[in-house]
């Protein structure tokens, strides 16, 4: 087993929120569930750490059978009531099996990963607190998955990276400080993006829109199985589902509830983006900071440098992209006209080659030989390979030669 | 159902970034591989300059460049190279957003050749770490290798010899009209050359002297043809060496230099033939020519490829320089023909200790043997 400090973390965490959760609902369920108890859940970590450790480098059994028999001791004491009690014990005896298991099989790994398995207990939790209405316990599920969804996230990346590093890490100049920092970079913004989402998604009510599609196609199904001509009668929506409908407004009434739903939601998203909008311009900052100060180093034997973007380039590219860029910002001079006219003209007869010189660009485009065509030539080159600038009457000449029709 | 919300806004945010990432991660991504630009000689050692731009905010945790080269440049053990056909390099880098990286990678030029690299190989990692994502990058860089210097107090005795079988043939004709000088008499001297003025002023017999008739190009003919199926590569190589030396020796006094060699290019497949030229330039044309000789390929028989040229070397009165191996009746004809026409040639024949010379050194036609190391 990959014995990494960070992968243990989350193998631990793993295995506590695992472990917690299951023994929450048990708790629930025999009406044994305070804060106090909650507070024992969270000394659950300790047995499983000192049991792990003791397992992985423990010599004799005795010392692991010894430890394992405190632990249940002290989580007997620790148990106020006997349902309470045998839920803890169970957790600590849970512990003891999974890491005598590892240390049998010699397999490390067994049950010590995050995995997307696991995720499915965490439903059936959320089920079976949906069936019974402990709503507090549902809550408490949610923020389990999600965290449990970041914590594979995690696992994920930094297994992978330890992959990469193993594949990898003999060559000479292998960058792995490089490479960590910018998975951890890479791995803190899917973690804002996946809270993000998943904040969102059920905040913006998408389940009672889906609720009311089901619910239609319910009907819909149920009218063709009926028979078309067959009235029903509208149906009533429970009190917290009637937001989900069509606003209805009568006049001098009060707002629809939809309406002040909506209202609340936006409130809180422009809340929530102004919060990251600031927290993203400070980072940003300090990023920038950052950058200006190592804008040329030597690393690893390479020379690293930051690459600064001319105001030129940047306005062209957002001009392909469609972004509007006002008329201050665009060149105007002479030269700039002379070339976009001669492009215009170029372009007129077709797409031209990118490796073409002006000679070739203009033989493609059909311009016939002639003093004109010298003129245009001529025009070009000077405000394209030219030193010296061009006067107003040379574009004004250019766009007239744009005109002319060479043939 | 929030539940299932919960799970899908995670598997959006991944499907998204994951997404953006794969779109995203080779635009604006300048990747060149570039030798250094002045050539190398065999034995040296060279750069290789390789740089990594990125010119968006997106950032690289890893991205691997490979390219091939030829295995005949070096790049040492700890310089990530894989060899078999040819040398496969790979380099690891971690890319910042706006970032560009220079890595200069040091190589020694093990045999002489030209050399270049076409295309660069991209791999990246995805938003974890996992999967990865290619993509190719034509690109155009070359290096010439120039044959090995030689030194050496044999090598000094060869070219010794060489100037002086080039500077007898050039007494042998002189022309009348060339006025070179004046010098004392010696009993040597025949009487019409004495400048009785002169000698009326110094008090002592002087004599005139004139300079050469005969044309002062040199031509080197290259044979690389293996005239059995038992490969001589390297004679041939020393053949290479010896050309090269030669054509800087005499180029570095200003004397034209031109190559005829049966050699083919290891680009075009064409025998290669430079005509004869003096300068700096032709130096350099002189030694990418022998540095792109190939010695895989099939070479004519030496004494067509020569016959096919005995007209322009005529024409030039060229004083041609043998470098062979071979030793048959033909090529001897051959040479023997243009050193009676040329007024003087020279047959340089590089061979092993244990090899015997059988032709034999003739009037305007000298022979020279060159033992090569095995």
């Amino acid at each position: 087993m990959r014995e990494d400090r960070f992968l243990r973390i989350y193998g631990f965490l793993h295995l506590w929120i695992f472990t917690a959760g299951i023994l929450l609902l048990l708790l629930h369920a025999g009406g044994a569930f305070n804060l106090r108890t909650g507070v024992k859940l969270l000394l659950l970590a300790v047995p499983a750490l000192a049991l792990r450790e003791i397992s992985v480098r423990g010599k004799k059994i005795w010392s692991y059978l010894g430890v394992s028999a405190l632990c249940l001791a002290v989580f007997w004491f620790l148990g106020e009531r006997s349902w309470e009690r045998a839920c803890l014990l169970l957790g600590v005896l849970f512990f003891v099996f999974l890491f005598f298991w590892q240390r049998l099989t010699d397999n490390r790994e067994a049950f010590f990963q995050p995995s997307y398995a696991c995720l499915l207990v965490f439903a059936l939790e959320y089920i079976f607190s949906l069936a019974y209405g402990l709503d507090t316990l549902g809550n408490l599920f949610l923020i389990f998955t999600g965290c449990y969804w970041l914590l594979i996230l995690w696992s994920r990346n930094r297994e992978h990276f330890l992959d990469y590093c193993g594949d990898y890490d003999r060559l000479y100049r292998f960058p792995k400080q490089g490479i960590a920092w910018g998975s951890r970079l890479m791995l803190i913004f899917l973690t804002v993006l996946s809270v993000g989402c998943m904040g969102l998604l059920p905040f913006l009510g998408i389940d009672r829109g889906i609720l009311a599609v089901l619910d239609l196609i319910r009907r819909f199904l149920a009218m063709l199985l009926s028979g078309a001509g067959e009235e029903t009668e509208p149906e009533e929506f429970p009190a917290e589902e009637s937001a989900a409908q069509p606003m209805v407004l009568e006049p001098g009434g009060e707002p629809s509830p939809f309406l002040a739903i909506l209202w609340e939601i936006l409130e809180k998203i422009l809340i929530l983006a102004v919060v990251l909008g600031t927290a993203a311009a400070v980072c940003a900052f300090l990023f920038w900071l950052y950058k200006k100060y190592n804008s040329q180093v030597l690393d690893n034997g390479d020379i690293l440098e930051k690459l600064e973007t001319p105001k030129k380039e940047t306005t062209e590219r957002l001009k392909k992209k469609g972004i509007f860029v006002p008329d201050f910002l665009k060149a105007r001079t002479p030269k700039t006209r002379i070339r976009r006219a001669y492009k215009r003209k170029i372009e007129a007869a077709g797409k031209p080659s990118v490796f073409a010189s002006p000679r070739e660009l203009e033989d493609q485009a059909g311009i016939p030989l002639g003093e004109k065509r010298e003129e245009f030539h001529r025009l070009y080159e000077k405000a394209r390979y030219g030193n010296s600038p061009c006067p107003q009457e040379e574009a004004k000449r250019m766009r007239e030669l744009e005109r002319v029709d060479f043939s | 159902m929030i539940f299932l919300l919960i799970l899908a806004g995670g598997l959006l945010a991944r499907f998204l970034a994951e997404k953006y990432y794969e779109k995203n991660w080779n635009k604006r991504l300048k990747v060149e591989i570039r030798f250094q630009p002045e050539p190398v000689f065999q034995g040296e050692q060279g750069f290789l300059t390789e740089t990594i731009e990125n010119d968006k905010r997106l950032f690289l945790p890893a991205l691997q460049a490979g390219f091939a080269v030829s295995r005949n440049l070096s790049f040492g053990q700890e310089e990530n190279t894989s060899v078999s056909d040819q040398s496969y390099k790979r380099d690891i880098f971690s890319v910042a957003g706006r970032q560009r990286i220079i890595r200069q990678v040091p190589f020694e030029a093990v045999r002489r050749g030209y050399y270049e690299i076409c295309k660069v190989d991209l791999v990246t990692r995805g938003i974890l770490l996992s999967g990865e994502m290619y993509h190719t990058i034509p690109c155009s860089t070359y290096l010439y290798v120039y044959p090995k210097k030689m030194a050496g107090e044999k090598r000094e005795l060869l070219f010794r010899r060489i100037s002086g079988v080039y500077e007898s043939r050039k007494k042998l004709l002189e022309d009348p009209f060339l006025f070179r000088g004046i010098r004392e008499y010696t009993p040597e001297d025949p009487m019409n050359r004495i400048n009785w003025k002169a000698s009326a002023r110094s008090g002592s017999l002087m004599v005139n002297q004139h300079n050469s008739a005969v044309s002062g190009n040199v031509c080197i003919l290259l044979d690389v043809e293996d005239e059995t199926v038992w490969k001589y590569e390297e004679i041939h190589e020393e053949g290479i060496r010896l050309a090269a030396a030669v054509a800087e020796s005499f180029l570095s006094r200003g004397i034209e230099v031109g190559l005829i060699t049966n050699g083919r290019d290891c680009q075009e497949k064409s025998e290669i033939f430079l005509p004869g030229q003096s300068g700096r330039g032709q130096r350099e044309k002189f030694l990418q020519c022998l540095a792109r000789i190939d010695l895989g390929e099939r070479s004519r028989k030496f004494s067509d490829c020569v016959a096919e040229k005995k007209e322009f070397l005529l024409a030039k009165e060229s004083f041609c320089i043998l470098i062979t191996k071979n030793q048959y009746q033909e090529l001897e004809a051959v040479m023997g023909l243009l050193g009676e026409k040329n007024q003087g040639g020279l047959w340089l024949a590089t061979l092993y200790p244990e090899m015997e010379l059988k032709i034999k050194s003739r009037r305007n036609l000298d022979i020279l043997r060159w033992e090569v190391k095995r």
